[in-house]
C-alpha cells in the first residue's frame, strides 16, 4: 500500500508531471506565470481543488457506477469541480479573507484548468481506490505546483534575454516551457520497487 | 452577415490557438500523427459548432447570472455525445485521443466563443463562426502534426494515409503513413513534450512575424495616402 | 451569485434543472444507441488478444483468480494453456498486456492491450518483432544484458524489464491455476 502511493506520488510529481509529460493544465501555466508570488498562489490553490475534487468524484463515480450510469460522467465531474470551487472561493472570502485576497482572483480560473478534470478522469481510468485516488490528485497538483513555480523563475529571468521580436511573448514562454520538459524528462524511468 | 470576413478571422487573423492563444493543452499533447491531429480537430470542430448553435438559439432566455453554468451543461452534452460515438463507431481514434476527447469540456475555445460570440449573435452567424474557428483549430493541429511527425518520425500522414495497397485514406488509423526516410533517422524529440513546446513556440513566432509584417505594410501604405 | 437576495432564485434554479434534464435525456438516448457497440467492440479487442497470444480450438474460460499478486486482472483457461491479463507499471505510465503461457509454462505469446510508454522508446514494445522473443521461453527468463534470453528494446530498458518481468509472473500464475 505504501509503496503503491509512493510511486503514485513520484509519478505524478516528477516522472509524469501533469504539465511537463501530460499537458493537462496548460492555459493556467502559461497565462498565470509572470512571476514567482502569483505562481505559487495558483499552484497552491489548484493543489487544493484537485485533491478535493478527486475525493468528491471518486465518491460520484461510485455511485454513478452503481446506477449504470457511467456514461454520465463527464457532466457530473465537470459540474462538481465549477460548484466546488464557487463553494470554496465563498468559504475563504467569509472565513479566510487574508487568503482570500490572495487566491482569491484564481479561483474562478480553475474551473477551467485541464488539469483539474484530467486528474478525475485519470482517476477513473486508472481504477484507483479512494486513497490513491485523493494521493493522485494533491501530488498532481503538487507536480502543477513544481512545473509553475521554476516556469515562474525562468520568465523572471526572461526579460534580461534577448531574443527575435517575433518571439516576443508567448513563443518564447513555450520555448523555455520545451527545454525545462526536456530536463524532466531525465526523470522518466525512476521508480520504487 | 459577412462570411467570408468570418472565415479570414477564424483562419487567421484571429486564429483560435495562434492568436486568441487558447486550447493549447491538446494542440501540444496529441499532435505525433496526422489521424490523431484531423480526429481532434474534426471532434472539436462538431462540438463547437454543435453548442455555438445551441448558445445562439438560448442567448434570450438564459439570464446573465446562470449563463455560465448553462453553457458547461451544454458543452459536456455534447463533448459526451461526441465521446460515445467515437467509442462506438471510430475505436481507433477513441484509443488514440484518450482522455483528450472528454478534456474538450474544458477547452477554452468552445466557452471563450459562446461567450464573446454567440451569446451576442444569431444562430446563422454563430453556425458560420463554429465552422471558421473550427477549421482553423483543425488548421492548426495539421501543420502541428504534419512538422512533428515528419522530423520525428519521418513520415507524412500517419495513420490517415496507406500506401502499401495503392494510395487510399485510412479512416480506422491502420494506414502506416508516406515514409519519406527511415524512422531510425527521425528526431525522437520531436514527438516528445519537448517537440510539442517548440514546435507550438515557432508556429505561433512565424504568426506574429506575418501578422506584424503585414500591419507595417498597411502603415505604409496610409502614410503614403496621407503623404500625397 | 447565490447570495443576490433576489426573487427570482426559483426561476434559475428550474431553468438549470430543465436545462440539465433535457441534456440527460439525449445523452441516455445516445447511450441505449451505442452501448451495445462500444460493449461490442471492448469484447472483440480482448477475444483478438486472446486469439493472438494462444490460439485455441476450443473455448476460453475465464477464471476467478484466487492469488495475491496484485497486477494480475484477469485469467481465462483453454485446452491449450492459460492465459494472464496484467496491469504493471512501465518506464511512464501502466502497461496492460495479456501473456498465453501452454500447459508445458512455456510462453506462447505477449499482446500489449494498452499503454501510455514513450513512443519510439517504450512503445516499440508493441512491436510483433520483439514480441516474438518470448515465444518458447520458460521460467526465470531475463535480459540478455543480465544474461537472459531476451534482447531489451534500444534505450527502454525498463519498459522491456517490466514485459519480462510480467512474463515471468505469467507462467507463475498458470503453473498454480494448472
Amino acid at each position: 500500500m505504501v509503496t503503491s502511493l509512493l510511486s503514485i506520488s513520484l509519478g505524478a510529481i516528477l516522472i509524469n508531471n501533469f504539465i511537463f509529460s501530460q499537458f493537462l493544465g496548460c492555459c493556467p501555466f502559461l497565462g498565470v506565470s509572470q512571476k514567482v508570488d502569483t505562481a505559487l498562489g495558483m499552484g497552491l490553490a489548484v493543489t487544493f481543488v484537485m485533491g478535493m475534487s478527486s475525493a468528491l468524484c471518486y465518491v460520484v463515480t461510485g455511485l454513478l457506477n452503481a446506477l449504470g450510469l457511467n456514461y454520465m460522467g463527464t457532466l457530473a465531474y465537470i459540474l462538481i469541480i465549477a460548484s466546488l470551487v464557487q463553494l470554496v472561493e465563498m468559504f475563504l472570502k467569509k472565513n479566510i479573507p487574508s487568503l482570500y485576497s490572495s487566491l482569491g482572483i484564481y479561483l474562478p480560473l480553475i474551473t477551467t484548468n485541464c488539469a483539474v478534470l484530467g486528474v478525475v478522469l485519470l482517476n477513473v481510468q486508472n481504477s484507483y481506490n479512494f486513497i490513491e485516488s485523493v494521493t493522485y490528485g494533491i501530488t498532481g497538483g503538487l507536480g502543477f505546483l513544481v512545473a509553475i513555480v521554476l516556469f515562474a523563475s525562468v520568465r523572471e529571468r526572461l526579460q534580461f534575454a534577448e531574443y527575435p521580436k517575433s518571439f516576443e511573448g508567448f513563443p518564447i514562454a513555450l520555448v523555455s516551457a520545451g527545454l525545462l520538459a526536456l530536463a524532466f524528462m531525465g526523470f522518466s524511468g525512476m521508480k520504487i520497487w | 452577415m459577412n462570411i467570408k470576413k468570418q472565415f479570414k478571422e477564424g483562419l487567421i487573423t484571429n486564429n483560435p490557438v495562434l492568436v486568441q492563444l487558447i486550447g493549447m493543452c491538446a494542440t501540444m499533447a496529441i499532435t505525433t500523427s496526422m489521424f490523431n491531429g484531423v480526429g481532434m480537430g474534426l471532434s472539436v470542430l462538431i462540438i463547437l459548432t454543435c453548442c455555438n448553435v445551441v448558445v445562439s438559439l438560448l442567448r434570450k432566455i438564459i439570464p446573465g447570472e446562470i449563463r455560465l453554468a448553462i453553457f458547461v451543461v451544454v458543452i459536456a452534452g455534447f463533448v459526451t455525445i461526441v465521446d460515445l460515438l467515437l467509442q462506438a463507431f471510430v475505436p481507433a481514434l477513441s484509443d488514440a485521443l484518450g482522455v483528450f476527447i472528454p478534456l474538450i469540456v474544458v477547452n477554452c475555445i468552445i466557452i471563450g466563443r459562446a461567450e464573446a460570440f454567440c451569446s451576442k449573435n444569431g444562430v446563422a452567424a454563430s453556425f458560420i463562426d463554429g465552422i471558421a474557428q473550427g477549421l482553423g483549430y483543425t488548421l492548426v493541429l495539421m501543420a502541428m502534426c504534419f512538422i512533428r511527425e515528419l522530423l520525428g518520425s519521418g513520415s507524412i500522414g500517419g495513420g490517415l494515409i496507406d500506401i502499401a495497397n495503392g494510395f487510399r485514406l485510412t479512416l480506422d488509423g491502420s494506414g502506416a503513413g508516406i515514409q519519406i526516410f527511415p524512422s531510425e533517422y527521425g528526431i525522437m524529440y520531436m514527438i516528445l513534450p519537448f517537440g510539442g513546446f517548440m514546435t507550438l513556440g515557432a508556429l505561433i513566432a512565424l504568426m506574429q512575424y506575418v501578422l506584424r509584417k503585414s500591419a507595417e505594410k498597411k502603415e505604409l501604405k496610409e502614410a503614403q495616402e496621407v503623404n500625397e | 451569485m447565490a447570495e443576490k437576495n433576489s426573487p427570482s432564485i426559483v426561476k434559475l434554479a428550474i431553468l438549470l434543472m430543465v436545462i440539465c434534464a433535457v441534456t440527460s435525456a439525449i445523452l441516455g438516448g445516445v447511450n441505449y444507441i451505442t452501448k451495445d457497440r462500444i460493449a461490442e467492440i471492448t469484447a472483440q479487442k480482448t477475444a483478438d488478444a486472446y486469439a493472438e497470444v494462444l490460439p485455441t480450438s476450443g473455448e476460453y474460460t475465464e477464471v476467478a483468480y484466487t492469488g495475491d499478486i496484485a497486477t494480475v486482472d484477469t485469467v481465462a483457461t483453454c485446452d491449450e494453456g492459460t492465459i494472464v491479463q496484467m496491469t504493471v507499471s512501465g518506464a511512464q505510465s501502466m502497461v496492460t498486456l495479456v501473456v498465453g503461457v501452454d500447459n508445458d509454462g512455456a510462453v506462447t505469446g505477449v499482446s500489449i492491450v494498452d499503454h501510455g510508454e514513450t513512443p519510439g522508446l517504450g512503445a516499440l514494445a508493441t512491436e510483433a518483432d520483439w514480441r516474438a522473443q518470448f515465444v518458447g521461453q520458460t521460467a526465470g527468463m531475463g535480459l540478455t544484458k543480465k544474461g537472459g534470453e531476451i534482447e531489451a528494446l534500444t534505450g527502454a530498458t525498463i519498459t522491456s524489464q517490466a514485459v519480462v518481468d510480467a512474463a515471468n509472473v505469467a507462467i507463475e500464475v498458470a503453473a498454480t491455476m494448472g
